[in-house]
């Protein structure tokens, strides 16, 4: 099997708090802005005081519902479902993609989620636990809401599906499995990302875990108090660049390279000098056949937590010059679980491509602490290249780094 | 994909049969749910019977595979935050509510420190687990690889079975596999090669997904029993146990399920070695 030289995007789809649609978000690059608010009523109901990061009350796009209805009518897709179904259409129609299109390829789905796998219905699940016997469609909701299969059931596809499971990095895998995918020439096409709806159950689970700040989150800043939670759904269109150029289609850019690693270390803190980010980033650089000095953007998973962000820094510094544009972009759309990594590929794909970065959100003096300095929210940074990475972590010790490059 | 992968140990754990694990496992295991501690307790059976050769940890991969994964650490949790209140919820249950807990205690206890994916679907979460460390070794990212399929009962989803037109099967055992994989070196594989392994979904009803009905199977010693999440995964893993009883050769088994199809073949034939 001949390795095509390189893995296109051709399509994306981003919705978050920050914006409903990708125009929104590349706007926000450049007029940042927050919208971290206590948890609103219409979400669930809570007596905790961390705020959050919540996407519309009715998160699904025009087109995203026309993808919904041809589903069909007896079908109660979940939050999450119906975010990843926003960024996908506009992922498809961007890439130039409809179902049609589609019928005739091997297509490919992969997925990030964490919330997005889980039965957390406490209502069905209370009235059980009581001895009733609740309405089945919490469970007929569940088993319909696997995304790769919804996805696939979205547009009527088959082919390989997978969901990743990876917990805060299963965005960021997602596509580099993908690239992975397309570069075995298993699938024509790849349709890659993470969704994850913000719920009562993570939210609580965040907060005894004492990780979440009680004001907005100031990712790499000295004073960082913990993270935010937030929703929201990322979605890329991978395909060979050969078929792109035979669709007539321009790449947006390009996923040049991905490593994974695993800490083996602690079940929900990151190794503390970062050793399974060390190899991932070593990975992806060999993979991407690139040098260190040739990224010029850094896209850190910078939640404010602070173990999080000493053990980025400390993997960043042993791996890139100090001088490489680092920033996180959570402070704009929280820390979305299984979403992070893709929304943030996009949004590295974004920057990359304006050849300009915003600084980071709620950094407003960086940690002395931290070996390698980010750029602080009120600097704005050129970019020396069109090469960029967007690196995850995660519990359970997953590490992913992804090399992106936007095009010219 | 270049080099060929030979899985050198497979092994499985059902229900309660589960032999004791040594002391500095499961004094590792004191805060884990039964579905790591399934998971680990086929890893380590597998890890035994493979060959005992170095492999640097970074070289190690870990692919797990999951239908409901850990459901009933969820709801444990929901007890936790209905009975005991908001700010007062588990962090010990939450933390291992999320799918990838089994691999990172996996990845911990067996210094794991390659590629590490949790997949989950509905069907066969397995042969995804299977085939991306199959890739994984086969493009160079790993030289090892475990790949663990782990699924614990689940009471409420039992209930919920029971209460469908086909939810008259068979309960629901808790169960783990767990297959070693390796790049078959310059001699002679350790044991039968991976030479496809494909897998294909498309829509289908929920209530399939729930009662695993229609799910069929075929090819050599692959029996059709064990109509529960982890079926195939445990009927792929004793037909690699029985190879021994048939004539060395290429042998190929098909799987069929509402909405999903995958072919898995191996070459039992001794003395293969080189690319694929």
């Amino acid at each position: 099997m001949t390795r095509p030289q390189r893995v296109a995007v051709t399509g994306m789809g981003c919705i978050s708090a920050a914006a409903p649609d990708l125009r929104g978000h590349a706007a926000v690059l450049e007029r940042p802005a927050v919208h971290c608010a206590p948890v609103p009523a219409w979400l669930f109901p809570t007596t905790l005081p961390w705020p959050v990061f919540a996407a519309a009350p009715d998160p699904v796009s025009p087109a995203a519902r026309d993808l919904l209805a041809s589903a069909g009518e007896d079908w109660a897709p979940s939050r999450t479902v119906r975010l990843a179904a926003t960024a996908l259409a506009e992922a498809l129609e961007m890439a130039e993609l409809d179902r049609r299109a589609l019928a005739s390829r091997r297509v490919g789905v992969v997925m990030g989620t964490t919330v997005g796998c889980t039965f957390n219905d406490e209502a069905y699940y209370l009235a059980w636990r009581g001895g009733g016997r609740p309405d089945l469609a919490p469970v007929t909701r569940y088993l319909s809401g696997n995304l790769a299969a919804a996805v696939h059931a979205l547009l009527g596809t088959h082919g390989p599906a997978a969901v990743v499971t990876n917990a805060c990095a299963s965005g960021s895998d997602a596509i580099g499995l993908g690239r992975e995918w397309i570069a075995a020439g298993r699938c024509d096409l790849v349709i890659a990302g993470g969704a994850d709806e913000l719920s009562r159950v993570a939210y609580n689970g965040f907060a005894s875990l004492q990780l979440a700040d009680a004001g907005p989150c100031r990712p790499f800043d000295g004073e960082r108090r913990g993270l935010n939670l937030g929703e929201g759904a990322g979605i890329v269109i991978l395909e060979s660049a050969q078929q792109a150029g035979a669709r007539g289609v321009e790449p947006l850019g390009w996923v040049r390279g991905y490593g994974a690693a695993a800490d083996a270390w602690h079940p929900t803190a990151p190794h503390p000098e970062a050793r399974g980010l060390r190899h991932a980033l070593d990975r992806a650089l060999a993979d991407a056949g690139t040098a260190p000095v040739e990224i010029a953007l850094v896209n850190a998973h910078g939640t404010a937590t602070p173990a999080n962000d000493l053990a980025e820094a400390r993997a960043l510094a042993a791996t890139l010059p100090l001088t490489t544009p680092v920033v996180s972009t959570k402070g704009m759309t929280g820390h979305t679980l299984g979403a992070a990594g893709a929304i943030e590929a996009i949004l590295t794909l974004l920057a990359l491509g304006r050849g300009e970065t915003c600084g980071t959100v709620g950094c407003g003096r960086a940690d002395p602490e931290l070996p390698f300095p980010p750029l602080p929210e009120a600097a704005h940074a050129p970019l020396a290249g069109r090469l960029g990475i967007s690196q995850s972590l995660a519990f359970g010790g997953c590490n992913a780094a992804l090399v992106l490059e936007a095009a010219a | 994909m270049s080099a060929a992968v030979a899985v050198s140990a497979a092994e499985m754990i059902v229900g309660g049969d589960c032999p004791p694990l040594p002391a500095t496992l499961a004094r590792a295991l004191r805060r884990a749910d039964d579905l790591t501690i399934l998971a680990i307790t086929a890893a380590h059976a597998a890890l035994q019977r493979a060959p005992q050769r170095p492999v640097a940890p970074a070289a190690r991969g870990l692919f797990v595979g999951m239908v409901h994964g850990p459901i009933e650490t969820n709801f444990r949790y929901l007890d936790s935050l209905v009975d005991d209140g908001e700010g007062q919820s588990s962090p010990t249950l939450f933390s291992h509510s999320v799918h990838n807990a089994v691999a990172g205690y996996v990845a911990r206890l067996f210094d794991c420190q390659g590629p590490s994916l949790t997949v989950t679907t509905f069907t066969w979460p397995f042969l995804i687990a299977l085939d991306e460390a199959r890739r994984a070794i086969a493009t160079g990212r790993a030289e090892r690889a475990l790949a663990i399929a782990v699924e614990t009962s689940c009471p409420v989803l039992e209930e919920a079975r029971r209460r469908t037109a086909a939810g008259d099967g068979e309960p629901w055992l808790p169960a783990a596999v767990a297959w070693v994989l390796e790049a078959v070196a310059e001699g002679e594989a350790s044991g039968p090669i991976l030479t496809e392994i494909e897998v294909s979904e498309a829509p289908c009803h929920p209530q399939a997904l729930l009662t695993r009905s229609g799910e069929t199977r075929s090819g050599p010693l692959l029996d059709a029993t064990d109509q529960q999440p982890l079926g195939v995964a445990l009927a792929l893993t004793r037909a690699l146990g029985r190879v021994g009883e048939i004539a060395p050769g290429a042998l190929r088994w098909g799987l069929a399920a509402p909405g999903a199809q995958a072919t898995l073949a191996i070459d039992t034939r001794p003395g293969r070695r080189g690319d694929r």
